[in-house]
């Protein structure tokens, strides 16, 4: 279901010749063969996402910018978890939607699931402070595709272009059938990026919390304290000389050894 | 947090974590009705003593805005996203001083429900032969559920799809509770600390724990117990007592 905003009254862009219609078919099959070869081991997320703003410009005809969103489901509200943009005119754009104004046509997209697009962002009704501001950036056409998966909303695709009335049917035809294939393969990355996280979280604190501890006994066998309050005292020393936790712990304990083995060693 | 009890453990639902500082994000965020837009999200189901453990563990990564349980929670509600009969995970900690084995299921699940199980064994930063090794076992009610995920995940990771192991997990993870085992890791690296505080280098602060345990005819996690508290009710044996001048 595509919304026409004020580019609906406007006439359409004219028939596509057929070696037009070949060439963006080949376009969005390139760039949908470009989602499936993405290796997200060797891009981090927002790479990840920027790769796929970069394959919907070339898969959706006339655009000169795509942003990515993705949304954090949430059982209360969502927020904006990550971004990426092809283009420094697109994040632009993103901080005006996203962070000033929390308005325009991803968050309309989103939230509503459906794809949204302008012809005439200065005139915009339906984003009645974020068109003109974008417009004044000399971007007049937009077109919002909701990254759906079967239920659920887990963001979109923006794209952007200077000219007016850049997107017609054909465009809006081209870009859901990008964003099918790129909603999946977005979800699945963030999915594993989430995963990778916590395996990363976990062996990190694994791996530095003896040390901590050890510091903590150190502290708590010189001065009768408790755990929480030795814990407390090495975490004021860590924000006084701001260092990381583990590296004054390791600090403490390596001058605590290196006394030891002092006292240890034959004279 | 809400709690209730539940038997002799409580169960805690986790309500939804604070936007995260680490994160690439803007801090918007969308008030307004998105929430009613998206199907309503399984709740993660944690014990308030695996939360406890957890954050035992968020305070040695030192992060601001990170939180290991948050974490689990996002993951696994992500994961409900990708799969719809998705029921829970099991997060198996092994080549560590402590192993544990952390199970999240969605509100409502049982344990009988499994039908289909993703196991996924990530590299992590460090070095793999030192680094504690870490599995996350995803389960779902409905057989062939992570069949396309499993794709995915081998082909945006370059891994062979065989290192994806599908249907080898249908019951929960077993494993010792998380709580207890950082609790004892915790307590005897403090023990360890206050023997270097006393002198002995590592290795013997190692054998003096073995030592004391072996005579006491206990453990080595009840013999540090007994350090410490012979600190805590100041009777302390300082025989080995030096001053390492730290500022208070």
């Amino acid at each position: 279901m595509t919304e026409f905003t004020t580019g609906a009254d406007r006439t359409p862009a004219g028939p596509l010749g057929a070696e037009q219609a070949r060439a963006d078919i080949s376009d969005l099959q390139a760039a949908i063969g470009d989602l499936a070869g993405l290796v997200a081991g060797s891009l981090g997320l927002s790479e990840l996402l920027t790769e796929v703003a970069t394959f919907a410009v070339h898969a959706i005809p006339g655009a000169e910018g795509a942003g990515v969103t993705l949304l954090r489901v949430d059982r209360i509200d969502n927020m904006v978890e990550a971004l990426a943009a092809s283009a420094p005119f697109v994040a632009e754009i993103d901080e005006i939607q996203y962070v000033t104004l929390q308005e325009g046509p991803c968050i309309t997209a989103a939230l509503e699931r459906r794809t949204v697009r302008s012809g005439s962002l200065g005139g915009e009704k339906m984003w009645p402070r974020f068109g003109p501001r974008v417009g004044r950036l000399g971007v007049h056409s937009a077109l919002s595709l909701p990254l759906l998966l079967p239920d659920q909303v887990v963001g979109a695709i923006n794209v952007y272009s200077h000219d007016k009335d850049v997107f017609d049917e054909h465009a809006v035809e081209l870009g859901e059938l990008f964003a099918k294939p790129a909603a999946v393969a977005v979800h699945n990355a963030h999915v594993l990026a989430q995963a990778m996280a916590l395996t990363v979280q976990l062996q990190t604190a694994l791996s530095t919390r003896p040390v901590i501890d050890q510091a903590i006994g150190l502290l708590r066998g010189r001065s009768g304290r408790s755990a929480e309050d030795a814990f407390a005292q090495l975490r004021a020393i860590s924000q006084a000389e701001h260092r990381k936790l583990a590296d004054v712990a390791q600090r403490i304990v390596d001058e605590a050894v290196r006394r030891a083995r002092a006292r240890h060693k034959p004279t | 947090m809400e709690a209730q009890s539940q038997g002799t453990v409580l169960t805690c639902i986790l309500d939804p974590p604070p936007c995260t500082a680490t994160r690439p994000v803007r801090p918007w965020q969308a008030r307004s009705a998105l929430g009613s837009a998206q199907r309503s999200i399984h709740l993660v189901r944690i014990t308030a003593a695996m939360a406890a453990a957890l954050a035992i563990l968020t305070e040695a990564l030192d992060e601001p805005g990170t939180d290991i349980a948050h974490s689990l929670h996002w993951l696994t509600l992500d994961a409900a996203v990708a799969v719809t009969s998705y029921l829970g995970l099991s997060v198996v900690v092994s080549h560590s001083d402590s192993p544990f084995t952390v199970t999240a299921l969605a509100e409502g699940a049982l344990a009988s429900d499994i039908r289909t199980s993703l196991h996924l064994n990530l590299p992590g930063p460090n070095d793999p032969q030192n680094s504690p090794a870490v599995a996350i076992i995803l389960y779902a009610g409905s057989p062939g559920a992570f069949v396309d995920l499993a794709a995915d995940l081998a082909w945006l990771t370059a891994r062979s799809l065989s290192e994806f192991i599908l249907d080898q997990h249908l019951s929960l993870a077993t494993g010792p509770l998380p709580e207890g085992q950082l609790r004892a890791a915790s307590a005897i690296n403090q023990a360890l600390g206050v023997l270097i505080g006393r002198g002995y280098t590592p290795q013997q602060a190692h054998w003096e724990l073995d030592t004391q345990a072996a005579h006491a005819g206990t453990d080595r996690h009840t013999a540090a117990y007994h350090i410490l508290a012979k600190i805590n009710t100041g009777d302390d044996d300082q025989h080995f007592g030096i001053y390492w001048g730290l500022s208070d």
